[in-house]
């Protein structure tokens, strides 16, 4: 009886590990990004009922996208004006991955994954909370009334002559993606 | 043509697993799961705090209404950290194979409610620690290298037909595998070979060893490691069950992760994976690694197939 219970037990774990790891061609460029203002996309193969009670559990997993379907060309952070209650202002700016150590980046590896999320579009209350963590935080000013959180993107241009550029010769545009506007009392963030 | 199929199943997932490589993998898994929560320890109370940068319903929104969190419900900084601290104790309890099943519960549990609290700091990797967590609970851990164990003066009676979850770990190992090179398959640049050359860009993963960078500024270089990487993902879960190309598939996987352990900078991913492939080792490979006694008779292959027969026959 064990037995049989442990066989039941192994194919419908298969079963589960495959079917979700199956890429879904539509929505493989969603998984990871906005689909739906969630990170993971809906498995087409399960049920919903099904793919519910696994990510309950824990026991999701979606197609293993790894860099796939392409890796993207570009290179963004986060910035966020900050103005004081008596008019000066400031910027703050999340971490400049390339100029960090590599111990600096293996320990600092989840704000990257997190700072990286801002390059998608998301639900308008997470840059909210950014924004509110920011004053909250990182503000030098005793009282901040307002705070601009945006996504800055350096995206590499395609070029017909060289398709493959050195690191010195790479054509780039600046891309701006305003996240979040927020407005303080002076008295709230004091 | 049921009982011959019952019989193939059975002997693939009950009769050619050492109980060993279960304790091997235990380590390894351990290991890593300590530098896992010690990264996690200093940012605590930005990452999963009511203090922090996700507030619980924007949490509920990004990972969709059906994930449950205990940080859902425990959302103080002190609360989290206190949680952390005990998962930190449970991983050096699993390193030292202390009652490691119970703790591979826990880790599990830890490691959905830290991931479902926010997933905007998660990726790949962390889903491979929980399911890798999730079957070891159905793994003999504690068979060697167990403190426990040796301190209660225990020895172990687990044969190749406690060790079927290895086989788990084993087609995991091989689904991320196949899947990586399916959804890479879908891409243009993955199909023209440019792949490497664009993440070679990517400023923020890339460039460990500048001077290994220098190489990918040549087409014929970023072309095949583009399309080995490829290869190697596609034909590796295809031909590692191939006992002949076992070895072979295990150093060309090996090579692939430590090829991107030097080059860009992954966290965990590489080194969690190489603890997956750990999972597909032999006795035979544990004996070239000199990780078994020359005179330990008792838990020879032979003696553990004996012993794997004489329970499937009670």
């Amino acid at each position: 009886m064990k037995r049989v219970g442990q066989r039941l037990f192994i194919v419908l774990t298969v079963f589960v590990m495959v079917i979700q790891s199956i890429p879904d061609h539509g929505g493989v460029s969603r998984i990871g990004s906005s689909g739906e203002n969630r990170f993971l996309g809906e498995n087409r193969f399960l049920g919903e009922r099904c793919q519910t009670y696994l990510d309950r559990v824990g026991l999701w997993q979606r197609p293993w996208t790894l860099f796939a379907p392409d890796p993207r060309k570009d290179f963004g952070w986060l910035s966020a004006d900050l103005t004081a209650s008596d008019g000066s202002s400031t910027r703050w700016t999340s971490p400049f991955w390339p100029e960090l150590s590599v111990y600096d980046k293996f320990v600092g590896f989840r704000s990257l994954n997190y700072y990286s999320r801002f390059r998608s579009p998301l639900i308008q209350s997470v840059s909210d909370d950014l924004a509110d963590y920011i004053v909250s935080n990182e503000s030098p000013y005793r009282s901040t009334t307002r705070v601009e959180l945006a996504f800055s993107a350096l995206e590499a241009l395609p070029n017909e002559e060289t398709p493959y550029p050195r690191r010195d010769e790479t054509i780039t545009m600046l891309v701006i993606k305003p996240l979040a506007v927020r407005d303080y009392d002076a008295s709230s963030t004091e | 043509m049921i009982e011959s199929t019952k019989r193939i199943f059975d002997r693939f997932f009950f009769e050619s697993c050492d109980p060993r490589i279960a304790s091997l993998f235990r380590i390894s898994y351990a290991v890593l799961i300590i530098v896992y929560v010690l990264t996690l320890i200093p940012d605590a109370a930005r990452w999963f705090s009511d203090a922090g940068v996700l507030s619980i319903s924007s949490a509920r929104d990004v990972t969709g209404t059906s994930h449950e969190s205990l940080f859902f419900y425990l959302t103080t900084p002190t609360s989290i950290r206190i949680c952390l601290g005990v998962f930190l104790l449970q991983g050096v309890l699993l390193l030292f194979g202390c009652w490691s099943r119970l703790q591979s519960a826990c880790i599990f549990f830890w490691l959905v409610s830290f991931q479902h609290r926010n997933l905007m700091i998660t990726d790949g990797e962390d889903v491979v620690f929980r399911w890798f967590a999730f079957l070891m609970i159905f793994l003999p851990l504690d068979h060697r290298w167990s403190l426990a164990r040796q301190l209660s003066g225990q020895r172990s009676n687990e044969t190749s037909a406690d060790t079927w979850a290895l086989r788990l770990v084993q087609i995991q190992v091989a689904v991320i595998y196949f899947s990586s090179a399916w959804c890479k398959l879908l891409g243009e640049t993955w199909r023209d070979g440019s792949a490497l050359f664009h993440i070679s860009r990517l400023d923020d993963y890339f460039g460990r060893l500048p001077l290994l960078e220098r190489l990918f500024n040549e087409p014929w270089v970023f072309r095949s490691l583009t399309w080995g990487t490829i290869a190697i993902e596609a034909l590796v879960p295809i031909l590692i069950w191939v006992p002949r190309l076992r070895v072979p598939c295990l150093i060309a996987a090996a090579t692939l992760h430590l090829g991107i352990e030097l080059t860009m900078n992954l966290f965990l991913f590489q080194w969690i994976m190489l603890a997956g492939l750990l999972a597909f080792m032999s006795p035979a490979d544990l004996q070239r690694i000199r990780l078994r006694k020359p005179d330990d008779s008792s838990e020879s292959p032979s003696m553990c197939a004996q012993q794997t027969k004489e329970r499937v026959a009670n």
